[in-house]
C-alpha cells in the first residue's frame, strides 16, 4: 500500500544580500593598500604604518575606509605628483577589491633615495 | 635625546647644583664659625647629642619615612633615566595637508637623499646635507677635490643638485647654502706586484 505524502515545500530564502554580512578587516584594507602603493613605478617599499600595538594601517568605518602608509620613493621623483598617483592608485584598488571608499589616505615619505626604475 | 629632555636635564642639574653649593657653603659657613655658637657652634660635632636623641625619640616610624624618601628618590632616578631614551617625534615636512589626506616626508629621508645627489659629482668627495624650516631651507657641507676647478662643482650643484631639490618639493625657489671645504685628492695607491 502506497500512501501519496503532499509535497512539502521548502520556505524561500531570503534576498542573496540578507543571507549573511561581510566585514572586512582592517589587516585586510592596508595589506591591500600596501601592494597597491608598491605598484606605482617611484615607489621602492611601502610599510604599513603602526607596530603591532598601535593601530593598523587601515580603519574599516562601515563601508569607508582611512588608509595610512609609509612609502620610500625614488629620488629624484617629484614627490607631491607621486602621492596623488598613489593616493589614487591606491583608493582605486582598494574600491575595486573589496567595495570600500578611502576616504582618507595618508603618505609618510620615510625614505627618500634611490635610482629611479 | 629629545629637545624636553634636554631641557629637563639641564634644569636638573641646575637644582641639584644649587642644593649642594647650599649644603657645601652652609657647611663651610659652620666650620668657619659664622653661625652664631649657641645654635651651630663649629666647635661641636655635626652628630652631638641633640641629633641622637632626636633620632631616638623619633624612632621607629623616622625610619620608614626616610625609607619612603628614597623610594621617591629612586623613582625618580629611573624615570630621569627612561626619558633619556626619549627621541624628537620624526621631523616631516608637510607637503599637502587635502581632504584626502596629509602627505608628508621625511626631512632626514629628504636629506639623504639630497647629499647622496650632491655626492654623485666625481670632485666631491664627502657631502650632508639638513633640511631646515617649514619652507624648506637646503644647508649643505660639503667636501670637495681641490684639484677639480670650483666651477665643477658650482656647475653641479646649479644644474643637477638643486633642481632635482625644487622638482621633488615641486617649488620653484629652494635657498641653499653650501658650506664647501677643500680637500686634497687622495694620493694614488702604487700597486706592487
Amino acid at each position: 500500500m502506497t500512501m501519496t505524502v503532499p509535497a512539502q515545500r521548502r520556505a524561500p530564502l531570503p534576498s542573496p544580500e540578507r543571507r549573511g554580512r561581510t566585514e572586512i578587516a582592517d589587516r585586510v584594507v592596508s595589506k591591500i593598500a600596501c601592494v597597491a602603493a608598491a605598484e606605482v613605478p617611484e615607489v621602492r617599499d611601502v610599510q604599513p604604518r603602526g607596530l603591532p600595538w598601535t593601530p593598523s594601517a587601515g580603519e574599516v568605518h562601515g563601508d569607508q575606509a582611512v588608509v595610512r602608509l609609509n612609502v620610500s620613493v625614488a629620488y629624484p621623483s617629484p614627490l607631491p605628483a607621486v602621492a596623488a598617483r598613489l593616493r589614487e592608485h591606491v583608493i582605486r584598488r582598494v574600491a575595486a577589491q573589496t567595495g570600500l571608499h578611502v576616504t582618507r589616505l595618508d603618505i609618510t615619505m620615510t625614505d627618500v633615495g634611490g635610482d629611479l626604475p | 635625546m629629545s629637545r624636553k629632555t634636554g631641557r629637563g636635564n639641564r634644569w636638573g642639574l641646575a637644582l641639584v647644583g644649587l642644593a649642594l653649593t647650599l649644603l657645601g657653603g652652609s657647611a663651610l659657613a659652620r666650620g668657619l664659625g659664622a653661625f652664631s655658637p649657641d645654635w651651630a657652634s663649629a666647635r661641636t660635632t655635626l652628630v652631638d647629642g641633640n641629633v641622637v636623641t632626636f633620632f631616638t625619640r623619633t624612632s621607629p616610624w623616622i625610619w620608614w619615612l626616610i625609607a619612603l624618601a628614597a623610594l621617591v628618590v629612586a623613582v625618580l632616578a629611573l624615570r630621569w633615566l627612561l626619558v633619556q631614551g626619549r627621541r624628537d617625534a620624526r621631523h616631516v615636512l608637510r607637503i599637502e595637508d587635502g581632504p584626502t589626506g596629509v602627505t608628508e616626508v621625511s626631512e632626514s629621508g629628504m636629506a639623504h637623499a639630497v647629499a647622496a645627489d650632491v655626492e654623485s659629482s666625481p670632485a666631491v668627495f664627502h657631502a650632508a646635507a639638513h633640511l631646515v624650516g617649514p619652507r624648506p631651507e637646503v644647508r649643505l657641507r660639503v667636501v670637495a677635490d681641490e684639484s677639480v676647478p670650483m666651477g665643477e662643482l658650482s656647475r653641479h650643484l646649479s644644474t643637477v643638485a638643486l633642481p632635482h631639490v625644487r622638482d621633488a618639493l615641486d617649488r620653484d625657489r629652494v635657498p641653499a647654502v653650501a658650506r664647501v671645504s677643500l680637500e686634497p685628492s687622495p694620493s694614488p695607491h702604487r700597486v706592487v706586484r
